[in-house]
């Protein structure tokens, strides 16, 4: 078990700096990854992406001043960096955001899903239906199980805007879910 | 929350991953650092993080952290050699500033511009002409004296030229004359 105390230690020191961030990577690359990878879709950009957000934290190690929990201020920045770089994909390509969701779908169907869990695709593709930001609001509450006042201090956005955001962002998949005509349980 | 939503299955979705594939990842920490953990807390106490089952390349996470090492390592040596070849920058930008200035003046050396019709100027031109007429004794042309005689006259009130009689001017024209050859 990794202690983010000690870690925070390591990483005040010169000599054991670098150690501390190898530790802080290896504590925190799983989480990164798969946050990444939940907004991104396609494997490659979310290596490249995680890196990034990790060279970033290296960067800006020094400026931590710890009014915030470790692992919060890496989530603050992952999610930045993920939404900054969706927005630039989407600049980048000049294509509409239709068309960009569309192309995600194609990374979703070829991303070595289980046949027969079909309505776990579905979650995914009604997902990439939301907008950006509520996505990954989404993605933090039902899969991370992340509390609301959390998200607030990384997304610097306030808990009843997150509560709202999160509730139409269910409606939304809910309705995406039942038009398909998916047949589940009972 | 939406019924459909509470299926527990849809947090975990049947994607492949290779067997083992975060084998040795709690091991890896206690080896790479001497640190004992003494309280746990938030991520850092989950040790072993369950992301979704979609394929991954086998032993990615045991690679990642190497790649992040290295990525480091290059931007630090890029970052030395920077500050070691920020002379020969300077060389070029000082030879760049040199060409741009040796250009900017050349360029002023050709440079046409606009006539300047300021008073002054016009005042250095009659000169000029009035010098010439008189260097070629035309100054006994009627024409050339009335022009002559509207150089010294203010611009403003060149038309009292047209009120006067053909006397009065010629008049002041010999006036003019006699001061202009007396001086």
């Amino acid at each position: 078990m990794v202690n983010e105390a000690l870690i925070l230690e390591a990483l005040k020191h010169p000599s054991t700096k670098r150690k501390g961030f190898d530790q802080l990577v290896l504590a925190c690359q799983k989480q990164v990854y798969w946050l990444v990878r939940k907004m991104v879709i396609d494997h490659d950009e979310t290596n490249d992406l995680t890196q990034d957000i990790f060279i970033k934290v290296w960067h800006n190690i020094d400026g931590f001043e710890g009014n915030s929990k470790l692992y919060t201020w890496i989530y603050r920045i992952a999610v930045n960096e993920c939404l900054a770089h969706l927005r630039k994909r989407k600049q980048r390509q000049m294509i509409s955001l239709e068309a960009v969701d569309n192309e995600l779908v194609g990374y979703l169907d070829q991303s070595g899903l289980a046949d027969g869990e079909h309505i776990q695709m579905l979650l995914q593709k009604a997902i990439l239906t939301l907008p950006d930001k509520q996505k990954m609001v989404f993605n933090l509450k039902y899969f991370e199980e992340m509390k609301y006042e959390d998200m607030s201090a990384m997304m610097g956005t306030s808990v009843g805007a997150l509560k709202a955001s999160f509730h139409l962002a269910m409606k939304k998949i809910e309705t995406y879910m039942l038009n398909q005509s998916i047949v589940y349980g009972n | 929350m939406p019924e459909i939503l509470t299926k527990p299955i849809l947090k975990k979705l049947p994607f492949q991953v290779p067997e083992g594939y975060f084998a040795g990842f709690s091991a890896n920490l206690n080896e790479r650092m001497n640190l004992e953990a003494e309280e746990e807390s938030d991520v850092f106490s989950k040790p072993e993080y369950e992301g979704l089952n979609w394929s991954i390349p086998s032993g990615y996470f045991d690679t990642l952290p190497e790649m992040i090492g290295k990525r480091i390592d290059h931007e630090t040596a890029q970052h030395a050699t920077k500050i070691v070849s920020m002379w020969s920058r300077w060389k070029v930008l000082a030879a760049a500033a040199s060409v741009l200035l040796l250009l900017f003046v050349g360029l002023d050396y050709f440079k046409t511009s606009e006539p300047n019709y300021s008073p002054e100027n016009l005042a250095l031109a009659g000169e000029d002409i009035e010098k010439y007429l008189l260097e070629a004794n035309w100054q006994d042309q009627p024409q050339v004296q009335i022009w002559l005689a509207g150089q010294d006259a203010p611009l403003q009130n060149n038309e009292w030229l047209n009120e006067i009689d053909h006397e009065t001017i010629e008049n002041e024209l010999e006036n003019y004359d006699d001061e202009l050859f007396t001086n």
